[in-house]
């Protein structure tokens, strides 16, 4: 099943920090020439002017399990200047994901995942062709460089294309989404990674060809 | 018969058979001690790699990034590679000492049960590399990673061990001193390093499971008490490492002190070794609580593991000259009834 551009609603919302935000952690590259840069400063809450950027929402039940057409073309993680790039993602359950290597130095691609055979740790030397992957279960993992401490990223694996990652304005958009009743999930990690992520759920009621807003307001932890 | 006495702090001896097969070989003896000495360094180093999560950073093994181990470009020991993979060369190079140890004792050393030891420390570092190979290839699961953090510790014990055993001070002590309580050093020093073990075990799996700051404050709970709330397992690991584990360490500790200043004062390596486990002691409890208070900063981490080794030597010290210098306060009444029996015949 395709998504319905024609038919289809879409949700739209901003995700708004409550609180403080906690101070962004810097890390020194030190010898690590390769990552063409002096330091990088940890991204596990960007928040400007009060809006969240990098949290993945998406359907989580009132699909009632329909398979929605599977895209060939691989979604692409980039590892640049020792960081990945995008730092949040989503993706289909079954398209592939291509991971590239576009700095001057090697890196390790380790997966954890919550299904354990799913993990994996790989090398990924400078100049390598790109390691192309998929996903058996759905659900969000953390793909993270071992070498370089600080870089890591989150995928969110879903069984279905309606998902999204709120941009650097706390903004984002689901289009193409069937009329009917769904419950609508926030993910956004929390400063210690995955662990103790901030989860959030809210019903929401899609019709067709209207755009129904759906706003989150979090805490950061 | 043979009726010597000597009563070191009011206590009997015990005549022992003269050692004639003991040969002190000094060269033998500090290439235990370089071999200890490298395990301690090693355990450092073990430590530095955790305290630095770069375990996994490089992924296959016994390879390094496609390369033989020994050929790994230096140029590439970047990042927390630089801390997985020293740590891989320099334990490959106290496997080395260690296999070398085991073939001079073979060759060098008289007494059968000192080769053994070799032999089985050859084992233990050979067992050691396997677990460390096996938890990077299984990334990394607590089981594997706390049972090569354990046996790293025993491999440490036992190389002490050897560097004792093959010292000049060993061949001398011939005579046995009888405890003058039943409950005496031997027993509480070997109680002691058990629990000792038991801690560094248990503090293994709390780093392994990312427990380390389950109850993130010390020495009271966050809220307020001595005991937590217990919403994890993580909490539960923390408190018996943290409170339980620590507080069974030093009270055997002090006890251990106790009984050596009342009855052993004059056994000077005693003292020392007695008098450097309690400086370690209060070091490695100031370490622990600086490591909570800097949610787990790299430096007092990687020293309080180390401290805990050294702790742990230091105990397994006394404990094995304590079973060498004396015997159980039961000893002393047959050998004392042999005695008068012998001297009436």
């Amino acid at each position: 099943m395709a998504i319905d551009s024609t038919n289809g609603g879409t949700i739209s919302g901003t995700v708004i920090l409550e609180g403080p935000c906690p101070a962004p952690q810097t890390f020194l590259c030190g010898d690590n020439v390769g990552c063409d840069r002096a330091s990088v400063t940890a991204q596990h809450w960007i928040v400007n002017n009060g809006k969240v950027a990098n949290a993945f929402i998406y359907i989580k039940d009132g699909l009632d399990n329909k398979k929605y057409t599977i895209p060939t073309s691989p979604a692409l993680l980039d590892q640049r200047h020792c960081v990945y790039k995008p730092h949040v993602m989503g993706l289909i359950l079954g398209q592939p994901l291509e991971v590239l290597n576009s700095d001057s130095t090697l890196h390790n691609v380790h997966l954890t995942s919550a299904s354990v055979g799913e993990s994996f740790n790989r090398i990924f030397p400078q100049g390598m062709a790109p390691m192309s992957s998929h996903f058996e279960t759905p659900g969000i993992k953390t793909i993270k460089c071992d070498v370089h401490g600080w870089m890591n990223c989150y995928i969110g694996v879903v069984p279905h294309p309606f998902f999204a990652v709120s941009d650097s304005t706390g903004h984002f958009e689901i289009k193409g989404v069937p009329p009917g009743d769904y419950t609508l999930e926030l993910w956004h990690e929390s400063t210690t990674g995955s662990d103790n992520a901030v989860v959030e759920t809210k019903k929401i009621s899609v019709k067709a060809k209207e755009t129904q807003r759906a706003d989150f307001s979090i805490t950061a932890r | 018969m043979n009726a010597s006495f000597i009563m070191p702090n009011n206590s009997a001896t015990v005549g022992m058979a003269s050692s004639n097969d003991l040969r002190y070989n000094p060269w033998l003896h500090r290439f235990a001690l370089l071999t200890a000495a490298c395990c301690f360094l090693l355990l450092f180093i073990g430590g530095l790699v955790t305290s630095h999560q770069a375990g996994l950073s490089v992924p296959d093994w016994p390879t390094s990034y496609g390369w033989n181990m020994f050929t790994f470009p230096m140029k590439d020991w970047i990042g927390n590679i630089f801390y997985e993979h020293t740590h891989r060369l320099f334990a490959s190079f106290v496997g080395l000492l260690i296999l070398v140890q085991a073939f001079l004792l073979q060759r060098y050393e008289t007494r059968s049960w000192v080769k053994r030891l070799g032999w089985l420390a050859l084992g233990g570092v050979i067992l050691q590399g396997i677990l460390g190979g096996m938890t990077v290839l299984l990334y990394l699961p607590p089981a594997v990673s706390s049972a090569h953090a354990g046996l790293g510790q025993a491999v440490f014990c036992l190389s002490l061990a050897i560097a004792m055993v093959t010292g000049k001070r060993w061949e001398e002590t011939s005579t046995k001193i009888i405890e003058p309580s039943r409950f005496g050093v031997r027993m509480l020093s070997l109680i002691t390093v058990i629990v000792i073990f038991t801690q560094l075990i248990v503090g293994a799996w709390m780093r392994h499971t990312f427990s380390g700051l389950a109850i993130p404050t010390f020495p009271l709970a966050p809220n307020g008490g001595l005991v937590p709330d217990f919403t994890s397992f993580g909490t539960v690991i923390n408190f018996l490492h943290t409170r339980v584990g620590a507080f069974l360490v030093t009270l055997l500790t002090f006890t251990t002190a106790r009984i050596v200043f009342r009855y052993h004062s004059k056994n000077r390596r005693l003292a020392v070794a007695t008098l450097l486990a309690m400086f370690l002691l209060g070091v490695q409890i100031t370490l622990g609580a600086i490591t909570i208070w800097t949610q787990k900063a790299v430096t007092p981490t990687t020293l309080h593991v180390s401290c805990g080794a050294a702790i742990l030597g230091t105990m397994t010290y006394i404990m094995i000259l304590s079973w060498h210098v004396y015997a159980a306060h039961d000893a002393g009444k047959v050998t004392t009834t042999a005695a008068i029996a012998g001297a009436k015949a």
